[in-house]
């Protein structure tokens, strides 16, 4: 019974995380037109045996992508220099297409470990209702 | 049968078997995409029980001899393939394994559900 709760855990952690990797994502397509915006990158990293909540994942610091911006040539555009250009964002939405894709195929493998868990648990408990 | 009661107990130990398994499963899903992470699986239930009487077997002398079923599932490196990014769990084959022990988890409590009808039965109530 004990490991079936831990395995809620296990998977109610798996599921903050892609959610937060979500959020990020979201963030960056929002962001996809605003000048000099970087894309931020979730790192995952599980806590070590020994802590509390060992074996669960979390979410690290959020780094920020360090490839060139991209060069907009708008001259009627406030931000822009002498020739014309300014900074756009490094965001590809391809990229942070398929990052969603994968966040949400996570997340649905937690889901389904977190229900089937959650079924184990009712239907241990059903032997004690008869 | 009334004596030691060894079919509850083994029932016991699958079920038991059967929900460390899974929580190294979620464990496993949990950190699918963690770089560095090796996946972990546990060693096979048969593994655990030798063909004598149903009785399992131990890992040390004095384990194991009274009434006692320690879950004896050991945790171990489960392989397979490394990604890019040094992790080694594919989602579909944990899958794989989630569905197996949820079928071993249900065939422990169906076992163990109707030796107690049994019981029940043999007692007199129903």
């Amino acid at each position: 019974m004990s490991d079936l709760m831990k395995a809620l855990t296990f998977a109610g952690s798996g599921m903050e995380a892609q959610a937060s990797r979500l959020r990020h994502t979201t963030e960056n397509i929002a962001n996809a037109d605003t000048p000099g915006y970087r894309r931020k990158i979730t790192s995952f990293e599980s806590v070590l045996n020994g802590m509390p909540g060992a074996g669960e994942v979390r979410t690290g610091r959020v780094s920020l992508d360090q490839t060139d911006l991209e060069r907009i040539y708008d001259p009627s555009h406030p931000l822009s220099d002498d020739t014309g250009h300014h900074d756009g964002s490094n965001v590809d939405l391809v990229i942070e297409i398929a990052d969603a894709r994968e966040a949400q195929r996570s997340y649905e493998a937690n889901l389904r470990l977190f229900d089937q868990a959650r079924q184990m648990t009712s239907s241990l408990l059903d032997l004690l209702r008869r | 049968m009334f004596t030691d009661m060894e079919i509850l107990r083994l029932a016991q130990s699958l079920a038991s078997h059967a929900g460390t398994r899974q929580s190294v499963i979620a464990q496993n899903v949990a950190n699918a995409d963690t770089p560095g992470y090796r996946a972990k699986t546990v060693t096979d239930f048969a593994a655990l029980v030798t063909d004598t009487h149903g009785q399992m077997r131990s890992s040390r002398p004095g384990h194991l001899s009274g009434s006692s079923t320690a879950n004896l599932a050991e945790v171990v490196d489960g392989g397979g393939r490394e990604a890019p990014n040094g992790n080694t769990v594919s989602l579909e084959a944990e899958m794989m394994r989630a569905g197996e022990t949820r079928h071993a988890h249900d065939l422990a409590l169906s076992v163990y559900r109707s030796s107690l009808d049994i019981l029940r039965m043999s007692v007199g109530r129903r």
